[in-house]
């Protein structure tokens, strides 16, 4: 099979968490563009008339959306049960939904610490693994974690947020241990420092936007743009032996 | 055109792929060549069977 073909997508159904904005919405488009059929959910996505929906048809592919807040345990059980019997085939998961929350970490607060980790974390593993059971039994399926450079490094101020993206990157290794030999795929990929809502903060900052400029190999923060090769790559047959990678686009931050 | 499969397209692109002779060289060499790339290899040991007359090095085109 030529390898331009199995990069395609055709007939596939992608679920992209978090596809209302930025890297989320880039993601699902990329997914649409490569042929699969969507279903988007998010906490505030309009569940008809979105603008990734409308972006999606355009290209000729299928769109379901769904709202649901995942930094809710019940909700996201609730949102479980609803797509999978809408859905009793899922091929590809995309877990891109996050949030980030800031403070220093001696005035971090219980209730921003809990709701990164129960966002970014504990419901990515719950989500996975409800998905995950089912292309088990299918003997496939692709799954692709939004991981970050906080997967790796520390940050400032975001000591959840920290801590939730290095456990996505151990998650995304343990789970790759356990169903790559099942027929399914569970990868990463880590942002660097894009143009998206989650560093606005960092933009409007004056110095913190020139520190992390000057580091950035590259030359530019990455657009949301960037990471639709990425995406259309793991979600693919083409990255059938790739299990368990943290793909790291960033503008080459990581090796400086 | 749905753009995101065409940034994987290189047509028109050169490459030169060293250590194609064998093994995983072989298989990036092939799969450059299925996504449009016209490749240059070059291996230790593809003179012995190449009628190229650079000792060291050979050149295909797709």
């Amino acid at each position: 099979m030529n390898i331009l073909d199995k990069l395609k997508l055709d007939g596939k159904i992608a679920l992209v968490t978090g596809c209302k904005r930025g890297i989320g919405k880039a993601i699902a488009i990329g997914l649409a563009e490569a042929g699969a059929d969507i279903i988007g959910v998010s906490a505030t996505l309009e569940t008809e008339g979105s603008e990734v929906e409308k972006e999606v048809r355009a290209l000729g592919r299928s769109f379901r959306g769904y709202a649901t807040d995942f930094s809710s345990r019940s909700a996201l059980y609730g949102f479980i049960e609803q797509v999978k019997k809408d859905f009793p085939r899922i091929d590809i998961l995309f877990n891109n939904a996050g949030t980030i929350l800031r403070k220093p970490a001696a005035e971090h607060p219980d209730e921003y610490w809990d709701k990164v980790l129960e966002t970014n974390l504990s419901a990515q593993f719950v989500l996975t693994r409800e998905i995950g059971k089912e292309m088990i039994a299918r003997g496939y399926g692709k799954i692709v974690f939004t991981a970050s450079l906080l997967t790796f490094q520390g940050g400032v101020n975001v000591p959840g947020y920290a801590a939730s993206k290095g456990g996505v990157g151990q998650l995304t290794m343990a789970l790759a241990n356990e169903w790559a030999g099942k027929g399914v795929n569970v990868n990463a990929i880590a942002p660097g420092y894009i143009n998206t809502d989650n560093t606005e903060a960092l933009r409007n900052d004056p110095m913190r936007s020139q520190q992390i400029l000057a580091r950035i190999p590259a030359g530019r923060w990455g657009d949301t743009e960037d990471f639709k090769g990425a995406a259309v790559y793991l979600a693919s047959d083409a990255a059938s032996y790739v299990h368990g990678a943290i793909l790291i686009v960033d503008g080459g931050w990581m090796g400086r | 055109m749905m753009s995101t499969l065409n940034n994987f397209t290189l047509d028109g692109k050169i490459a030169l792929v060293t250590g194609c002779k064998h093994g995983f060289g072989v298989a990036i060499a092939i799969g450059l060549a299925d996504a449009g790339v016209d490749i240059i290899g070059a291996s230790t040991t593809f003179a012995e069977e190449s009628s190229d007359e650079h000792p060291r090095q050979t050149q295909t085109r797709r």
